[in-house]
């Protein structure tokens, strides 16, 4: 490479992380630590009824007899449990806002900086949102014309107290409390998140889309979302984070559960922007997610597509319970990690009904000194007959001291199931950089749009506004790691 | 150190009180480092990662480790049948674990090639095996621990720089069957010098309802520019354990072949490690398993790239039918600065029944950017259209699918590198798939 185009590749590394700054609200947080006491706190700050109380003690109860996974591929210091507030709340919102109008200017501001101009975006992109500002929901937009349609969508602690019977049926019955340790954590202490309801053959008439944004220091982030799809009905759902730069590592343990019940049909998108640590691999959040869809009914439908550009650790498997039959599963994802990120991400499609279909793709691109693992588990249940799975998972590696790995799993119980799965590894080709630089395009934007092609099939997927902030996302990213 | 290791390790104790010992104080160390190796590690249970599809609990139970009974007449007599015919090739036969000469042929070497029972070489030239022992073998495997640590029988070949061994050397690993329960631990160091070139053929078999544990460890070292050919044909056996070890070792520009023909046992597992050490090495492994009845079959490959400038190619393929089980796991690791590697693996499988099942993990670890690797793993079943196809030229459908299935594993026997061993291994193939497409429809 020229010594011209080393610089700008320099200059470009030495940026800063654009979004990192500090809204300062004050919060009320909850003190450092966990016991059943600080969640009965949560529980009545919230006002819950006794039977959610009683499942977090239950997870809390659970939670202590397990341990930390160690099994993904990713190094980190100890996580101090008893150094995280579990709750905060911004203090001017006590009483709640009832409109845009009464929302805190300081956290409209943030937004601002954030190039979510929340009104403005919501008016224009006819999006609603849910913003979620650590832990309380501030604001809902468009709740009226989704009301007209029939469509429940509002912050979960909302969603508890105004429809229970729905948050009890459904609250855990994808991914229970028992499921594993960050989850059954978020199950103990959860804060606040989304609630959809879509009622029987409704076909959402906007997509949803939250906005998460960690702020509060040492505020460990634990969102709940959870969608259902009722009988023939259809939703997109857009989650995208971006969050301020920190010193200190930030834990985010959320759950999303999806339910997809007879012909209904879920589309989750998520863009994936937290802090990720400096150049030197100092802070960033840990992202330990645990992400599941159940299709219960016939021939329904679980789409997940992710662009994780972000966090120092990402720890994500969106999965898919293929349970009805006729039903399909999907996961499109974009990893990209730099400097010393590390991501262990992929899926699991379990195949449990006759005729389910799965595909996966997934593209991973590691710079720098950071190591991106796909590891997924394909699973096909004696009953799943005619079951149907296509894999297809490619790493490009940028820099001689990243690594990329593939770690797939495959478990067949049925004959009739037919799984395909194909993995390759290698860096962008030399001939493909000179015939771009050839044609008068510099070294830079070569790769960005080498990359931006290998990662077409995963940004196809995209809502229009998402796909071409993510494109925006991978070239800022991306750029830092030429060299 | 748990109670049931512990338990264990008393076993092995005693197991080891019975061997011969040589006055060589590096041989002594070298198996007490192989049983504290093991100490460390436990046997394996279902949670650790590399054993999370294959159950080895009944290894638990104390009958299993204790020496086989002197090899009788009958015995031998049996193991005449196991043969390859008419050969006069270099040829070594071990029943339960122990060396049979009468069995054996050990022609009248030249060049300086040495084959030989490995008791013998630890007498006649510590000094030459010691250089070898140990080298080649992964340190965290259990088994290849155990092995170490009760290190005796087996065999050593060492051949000398740039010596080509025109004939392949024959070993002939067979267990009986036996009033009690026994295990085997055979190791067999095969040491190739720059330049050489040989070739290995092993019959790992065991006769009716012999319910023994077989352990044995293949140990390769290849100095640079050897060449060197390993096929591994495994048979018979409705019960008993079969955990079959190979390490390889290869320096700069080597070249490896392994072929690896699995058909008997009831538990089988193989585990096939190589690793490049210096540029240019080069290998390809091959695999070919059939599970059927309530067979268990695991093979777990692993591949260290360790030096820039290596290929390697990897092609498994199996059939599972009845309630067998089948596992691969392989694994291709290139490490940092290991550039301009190659590695392509594939696994294909057929499941050809409701109550069998596979599992198959591919696994990529990558840490250098210059590489090239791939992997693909398919499970699947016979083609119906194929299936119509033939019988509209009048076959009837199980002679339809035997003849697929054959087609299907038909490459990898092709590439076997041995006539002879090829006829073999066709026919057991053969009669194996009819075996298995003549049953009632599912």
């Amino acid at each position: 490479m020229s010594s011209q185009s080393q610089q700008d590749v320099e200059e470009i590394i030495d940026r800063s992380y654009e979004f990192g700054f500090v809204t300062d609200i004050e919060s009320e947080s909850a003190p450092p630590g966990l016991n059943e006491d600080v969640i009965r706190l949560i529980s009545t700050k919230k006002n819950e009824p006794e039977f959610l109380l009683e499942w977090r003690l239950r997870a809390y109860r659970h939670w202590l007899k397990m341990r930390e996974p160690k099994w993904a591929h990713v190094h980190y210091p100890p996580v101090d449990f008893d150094a995280i507030s579990y709750y905060s709340a911004p203090k001017s919102l006590k009483d709640g806002p009832k409109s845009l109008d009464e929302v805190d200017p300081e956290l409209l501001n943030t937004y601002e900086k954030l190039g979510i101009p929340l009104h403005e975006r919501a008016r224009l992109a006819g999006v609603a949102v849910d913003a979620v500002f650590d832990s309380v929901s501030v604001a809902t937009t468009f709740k009226e014309k989704l009301s007209e349609a029939g469509v429940i969508f509002c912050p979960i602690s909302e969603a508890i107290q105004t429809h229970p019977e729905l948050v009890k049926k459904y609250l855990g019955s994808v991914v229970p409390y028992t499921d594993n340790f960050y989850a059954t954590l978020n199950s103990a202490v959860f804060s606040d998140g989304s609630f959809v309801y879509i009622p029987k053959g409704v076909r959402c008439p906007m997509e949803l889309s939250t906005y998460f944004r960690i702020n509060a220091a040492n505020t460990g982030q634990f969102e709940r979302t959870l969608i259902i799809a009722d009988e023939g009905s259809y939703v997109s759902y857009l989650e995208g984070c971006t969050a301020p730069m920190r010193d200190e590592n930030q834990l985010h343990a959320a759950v999303v559960e999806l339910v997809a019940l007879d012909n209904a049909e879920i589309k989750y998108s998520t863009v994936q922007n937290w802090y990720p640590g400096d150049e030197n691999g100092k802070g960033g959040i840990y992202n330990f997610v645990t992400k599941r869809g159940a299709c219960l009914g016939k021939h329904s439908k679980i789409s997940w597509t992710q662009v994780e550009t972000g966090s120092a650790i990402t720890w994500k498997y969106p999965s898919v319970i293929l349970r009805g039959d006729h039903s399909i599963g999907e996961f499109y994802s974009v990893a990209l990690t730099n400097n010393f990120q590390q991501a262990d991400t992929g899926t699991k499609m379990l195949h449990l009904g006759k005729n389910t279909r799965s595909t996966i793709i997934s593209k991973g691109i590691s710079a720098g000194k950071s190591q991106n693992t796909y590891r997924g588990l394909v699973r096909t249940g004696a009953g799943a007959e005619n079951a149907r799975n296509f894999t297809q998972c490619d790493s490009l590696l940028i820099g001689d001291r990243c690594g990329a790995h593939t770690f797939p799993y495959i478990e067949s119980r049925q004959p009739s199931a037919v799984i395909e799965h194909e993995a390759t590894t290698s860096r962008i080709a030399e001939d493909q950089l000179f015939l771009c630089q050839q044609r008068g395009i510099d070294a830079e934007k070569a790769v960005s749009m080498i990359v931006n092609g290998f990662c077409k099939e995963v940004f196809n997927q995209l809502p229009m506004e998402f796909a071409v902030e993510a494109h925006k996302l991978l070239e800022v990213s991306l750029e830092n790691a030429v060299g | 150190m748990s109670a049931s290791t512990e338990h264990l390790l008393n076993n092995i104790r005693q197991l080891q009180k019975n061997l011969p010992a040589p006055d060589q104080p590096w041989l002594n160390t070298f198996r007490e480092a192989g049983l504290s190796r093991f100490a460390e590690a436990g046997l394996p249970t279902r949670k650790t990662e590399a054993w999370k599809y294959t159950n080895v609990k009944p290894l638990a139970e104390n009958n299993y480790w204790q020496n086989a009974p002197a090899t009788s007449e009958a015995d031998t007599y049996t193991a005449k049948s196991y043969l390859f015919e008419g050969t006069s090739n270099p040829r070594l036969v071990f029943v339960n674990g122990r060396y049979t000469q009468t069995l054996s042929n050990i022609p009248v070497l030249e060049n300086g090639v040495i084959i030989e029972p490995l008791e013998n070489a630890l007498k006649n030239r510590p000094g030459l095996v010691r250089e070898h022992l140990g080298k080649a073998v992964s340190e965290a495997h259990p088994f290849a621990a155990i092995n170490a640590g009760l290190i005796a029988n087996g065999l050593f070949v060492f051949i000398p720089p740039s010596v080509v061994l025109n004939e392949p050397i024959h070993v002939l690993l067979l267990n009986t069957e036996q009033t009690t329960r026994f295990s085997a631990h055979p190791r067999i160091l095969i040491a190739a010098g720059n330049h050489s070139t040989a070739e290995i053929i092993t019959h790992e078999a065991a006769i009716g309802n012999v319910d023994a544990f077989n352990n044995c460890v293949t140990e390769f070292v290849l100095e640079a520019g050897a060449q060197i050919k390993h096929s591994k044909l495994q048979t018979g056996g409705n019960t008993g354990i079969n955990l079959s070890g190979c390490y390889v070792q290869q320096a700069r520009d080597s070249r490896f072949e392994s072929h690896t023909i699995s058909l008997g046992g009831r538990l089988l597992r193989n585990d096939l490690n190589v690793k490049f050490t210096e540029p240019g090495a080069s290998c390809s492994l091959n695999g070919l398993y059939i599970g059927c009845n309530a067979q268990h079959i695991d093979n777990h490959t692993t591949i260290e790239h360790a030096a820039p400038y290596c290929d390697s190619h990897e092609y498994y393929k199996g059939l599972i039918a009845d309630q067998a089980h089948a596992v691969f796991n392989g694994r291709i690791h290139i490490h940092p600065d290991a550039q301009k590697s190659n590695a392509d693996m594939q696994n294909k499988n057929l499941l050809l029944s409701a109550k069998a099942e596979i599992d198959t993990k591919p696994e990529l670890e990558i840490y250098a950017d210059d590489v090239k690797c791939s992997h693909g793993a398919t499970v699947g079943q016979l083609d119906s259209k194929q299936l119509f196809y033939l019988q509209t030229r009048g076959m009837n459908p199980q002679a339809a699918a035997q003849m697929l299935s054959a087609a299907f594993l038909g490459e990898l026997l092709e590439q076997l590198p041995s006539e002879s061993l090829r006829q073999k291994a066709t026919k057991l193939v053969e009669s194996r798939l009819h075996e298995i497409t003549q049953r009632p429809v599912r």
